[in-house]
């Protein structure tokens, strides 16, 4: 079920009172949100809620056996079931064609031709986001930083929790778990800020990216067509998109979950305000981030062995963080820019800092800090390119184009994109733009919450009808979160 | 937790407020609105006649003529592919703010096959859109739409609607466009002629077998039941299709089933495809393979008053359009006859008198009396042009520049005349001026070719 279908319109009210009508009985109000997020997966395909159960049952089962083994290497092997179990589905799932075609590529690359077959495997939407999810919890028990939960309602709630089951934030269990043993006490500014970010998420997703994407896929999918300004423009258009799309779900995310009154992480801070792209990742999908951090990078090593052994841990995350967004080349490649552009970052640190100290850049100014987000910027949207390119060879054709300065023309009286949608695209984009700075500086919810009925419910009324004028819905079909295929 | 669901509903009424008059914003405008904006606007319980169908009912039936004839008060509900299913809620509709004696039902109505949810659905929602919020229209709604996703685009046209938003065109006009008062009571008049690549196209597509589908057949006889409850009398009548012609066999299969099923529930079915011969239809009668063009909706509502009864109506107390004057001995003797006397327009064409009318404060009708013996045909290929001349002391009173240039005015009337106690009466159907007095006024017949036979001069005109 989509956070902007009709289905979804009419499923979470429902959820909303019920919830609220048994929230004083803990048990039978986590079956029945066990319930829900079931009826809310199962929605999309229900052949795939056996996947989610099995991950449940064996991690819950898992989780508990590590706890109450004391020798080491038997804890070890009850982990590495878990990893073997969840990442052995996830890559099934996601990435045994991928491998497959990979392997055939090669060997006809060195001039054997091998006749392999691929199978026609549907991807279970947000696999790869509740495995993460419930392995943190097998990894947290067997580090010792987590006791397991011994209410399977609770656990499998906590795999399934539906407002954060297909495209996160990914929750930790020391965060999200203990919420479901407590009781919530219905508070109404709560519900209403809930209410106010499920609003502005969907404007995000509704208003801006799916509007943004009419020119954007026009751009991608008939690569060939155009001249460098437009390309510049989709991509750029493109990192709008894929901010407002993942951003917006984040933002549903945790407003749905707010009113039920759950608290999820952050998932973004304005990331394309980020001065450098070490910055740009503390703001990025933080969720996924700090589950590298913690899973990943630390587990190599992180920087405690050497700073050689620092600048590959760092590339290797950011190549395992690019193929967990999607089992192709173009994601491989995006993941490799970020990790060689941090890598560069982190090892030029010392020098760039005296050199800018010299010519002055190093003080905190507005035009400096431009001059570093206009570069991070850049750098972010030429490794969209591969994120968002059908194939490696589109990617590097638009990137091409993008830097060859002599194909940069525009006729005003026969625009390669749609003028009219570019400019609508464009004004919905520095609307956002203007609603998050503006939020950065003050909290909008906080701001809107001390002001009288009349402006409040003006507000809430034009939220509501902005999103029932300007979204894109209806002819267009529901469309999916760009963040469910991962 | 009770603040908050007050606080909630009130949240929502007020946003379904403010969805509701954005979303009239962003509608394109469409026939079937205006004829049930401008149904509303008729006083509570004023209606005699309803006409219920598709095209064929709103290009066939003018109210008008009906009204003159029988001194009745009629309406014409009729909406583009409106099938029996939208006739019935219509019907339901209709009741809750009108006590009809009659209701007319096109019984093209009863062919239309509602194949799926999303066949026709364009014309379900037109039919829907104005039709004012209520409970009853809840249940229509649920009751002709399957998915939940109709169901909401059948009630927030701000949904259906909302990519209008860029379209400054539409909401301007709605902006601009305030209540239209719809002369011809739901009644679209179609002036043009028989569009023959239409009718070439149609030939290629001729119908074969003819059967009522079990919906459509439930729902007449829910349509009945509805009218018997209400002691509504039904009559169906079937306009007559240029279509005939040429696939006769087919309509009398038409016939048969259609007067199968009214007969099982005796109600009156009226066929003119089977008098088709008898009263002359031909091409110069129709727009298209199937719709009559003005002049033929004329004949048929003058041979259709003459085959019904409808006693004791009670609402007309004034005459409103020419139409009163034309067909009713009660209001015959009404108006001001400005030209009374014998003028030859040529050997056979002879204006007997010309009346005026004055509708109401500046707004007057011109009705001119013409000879029996006279060819329906020919005269309705005429053109009639009005000049007025205004003495020199009012001509200031004139409108347009162009007007003041020339120092008279001049309108156009169609020659479609209409026949009333063997005279033929063509009419100019409103003039609005605060001009009373006149030099004289001209009128002058025009064909193809230019200016036709010898004008009618009347002068020193004073409207009173």
């Amino acid at each position: 079920m989509l956070f902007n279908s009709l289905d979804f319109v009419v499923f979470f009210p429902l959820v909303f009172i019920l919830y609220w009508f048994f929230s004083s009985q803990l048990k039978i109000r986590n079956v029945f949100l066990l319930l829900s997020s079931y009826i809310f997966y199962g929605w999309w395909d229900w052949r795939f809620l056996g996947l989610i159960l099995f991950s449940s049952i064996l991690d819950f089962i898992v989780g508990k056996a590590i706890y109450s083994e004391k020798k080491k290497i038997r804890r070890k092997y009850f982990l590495l079931i878990s990893l073997f179990a969840n990442l052995g589905l996830l890559g099934f799932f996601k990435y045994f064609n991928f491998f497959i075609t990979s392997f055939v590529d090669a060997f006809t690359f060195f001039g054997k031709e091998l006749e392999v077959s691929t199978l026609n495997i549907i991807l279970p939407v947000g696999i790869s986001f509740y495995t993460f999810q419930t392995l943190s919890y097998t990894i947290d028990i067997y580090r010792k930083k987590l006791k397991p939960t011994n209410s399977v309602v609770n656990f499998f709630t906590f795999v399934a929790f539906f407002p954060q089951l297909v495209a996160g934030p990914i929750e930790r269990a020391s965060h999200l778990l203990p919420q479901f043993s407590k009781k919530h006490k219905f508070e109404y500014s709560a519900v209403r800020t809930g209410f106010l970010l499920i609003c502005w998420g969907l404007f995000k997703k509704m208003v801006v990216a799916d509007r943004v994407a009419i020119i954007v896929n026009e751009v991608f999918n008939n690569p060939y067509d155009f001249t460098s300004t437009s390309y510049t423009i989709a991509t750029i258009l493109f990192a709008f998109q894929i901010y407002c799309d993942f951003s917006g779900y984040s933002d549903i995310a945790i407003g749905v979950a707010r009113t039920l009154g759950f608290d999820l992480m952050k998932n973004f801070r304005t990331p394309y305000f980020s001065k450098s792209l070490t910055e740009f990742w503390r703001r990025w999908h933080i969720s996924l981030s700090t589950w590298f951090r913690d899973y990943v990078y630390i587990p190599l090593g992180g920087s405690r062995k050497g700073k050689f052994k620092l600048y590959l841990n760092l590339f290797i995350v950011f190549i395992v963080s690019g193929i967990w967004h999607g089992a192709a080349w173009t994601f491989v490649i995006w993941g490799a820019i970020h990790g060689v552009v941090i890598v560069i970052e982190k090892f030029s640190n010392e020098f760039r800092t005296s050199i800018f100290s010299k010519i002055g850049l190093n003080q905190s100014t507005f035009g400096n800090k431009l001059f570093f987000l206009l570069i991070t910027f850049s750098i972010v949207c030429i490794s969209w390119v591969f994120f968002r390119a059908n194939s490696i060879e589109d990617a590097l054709y638009i990137v091409s184009e993008i830097s060859n300065i002599n194909n940069y023309l525009w006729d005003f009286n026969n625009p390669e994109i749609d003028f009219f949608e570019l400019k609508k695209a464009l004004f919905f984009v520095i609307v956002m733009l203007i609603i998050e700075i503006l939020h950065n500086r003050v909290n909008l919810l906080a701001f809107l919450n001390k002001q009288g009925i009349i402006f409040r419910w003006t507000i809430y009324v034009i939220a509501i009808l902005s999103l029932l004028i300007f979204g894109v819905y209806g002819d267009y079909n529901d469309s999916q979160f760009i963040y469910f295929q991962f | 937790m009770t603040k908050i669901l007050i606080k909630f509903v009130v949240l929502a009424f007020l946003v379904l407020v403010c969805s509701s008059f954005i979303g009239n914003l962003l509608l394109e405008q469409r026939r079937g609105h205006q004829v049930w904006n401008n149904f509303y606007e008729l006083p509570h319980n004023s209606i005699d006649i309803v006409f219920l169908g598709n095209s064929l009912s709103y290009s066939s039936f003018n109210p008008l003529v009906f009204n003159g004839f029988l001194g009745v008060s009629s309406y014409n509900l009729g909406t583009a592919d409106q099938n029996i299913k939208q006739s019935y809620y219509n019907l339901k509709e209709v009741i809750e703010h009108q006590l009809p004696k009659m209701v007319i039902l096109e019984a093209y109505a009863l062919d239309i096959v509602d194949k799926s949810e999303e066949d026709r659905l364009g014309f379900k929602f037109e039919n829907l859109d104005f039709q004012k919020f209520s409970f009853r229209k809840l249940r229509t709604v649920n009751n002709q739409f399957s998915s939940l996703h109709n169901k909401i685009n059948a009630l927030s046209p701000l949904i259906r609607n909302h990519n209008n938003w860029e379209n400054l065109e539409v909401i301007q006009n709605n902006l601009q466009k305030s209540f239209v008062e719809d002369r011809f009571l739901g009644y679209k008049p179609i002036k043009s002629n028989l569009n023959t690549k239409k009718l070439k196209k149609a030939l290629d597509n001729l119908p074969v077998e003819h059967l009522f589908s079990e919906e459509n057949k439930e729902y007449f006889e829910k349509l009945v039941k509805l009218c018997n409850e209400n002691n509504i009398q039904i009559v169906v009548v079937r306009a007559p299709v240029l279509l005939y012609k040429y696939n006769a066999k087919y309509y009398d299969q038409v016939h048969k089933n259609t007067l199968a099923i009214c007969n099982k529930f005796k109600i009156r079915y009226i066929d003119y495809n089977q008098e088709f011969d008898r009263y002359s239809f031909n091409s110069s009668f129709y727009s298209d393979q199937i719709h009559l063009n003005y002049k033929g909706a004329t004949k048929l509502s003058e041979l259709l008053v003459n085959n019904i009864k409808i006693e004791n109506n009670k609402t007309r107390t004034h005459p409103q359009e020419p139409e009163d004057y034309i067909y009713s001995d009660t209001y015959k003797h009404l108006g001001q006859i400005i030209f009374r006397g014998e003028h030859f327009i040529d050997d056979n064409t002879v204006i007997r008198e010309v009346k005026l009318l004055k509708l109401k404060n500046d707004e007057y009708s011109i009705v001119v009396k013409m000879e029996n013996g006279l060819n329906f045909d020919e005269i309705s290929n005429y053109n009639f042009g009005y000049y007025f001349y205004p003495i020199d002391s009012q001509t200031p009173l004139l409108e347009s520049d162009k007007d003041l240039k020339r120092k008279y005015s001049s309108l156009g009337g169609d020659g479609v005349p209409m026949y009333f106690k063997e005279k033929y009466y063509v009419t100019l159907r409103s003039y609005k001026t605060k001009i009373t007095e006149y030099k004289k006024v001209k009128i002058q017949l025009y064909n193809k070719e230019g200016v036709y036979g010898k004008s009618l001069i009347i002068d020193n005109v004073s409207f009173e």
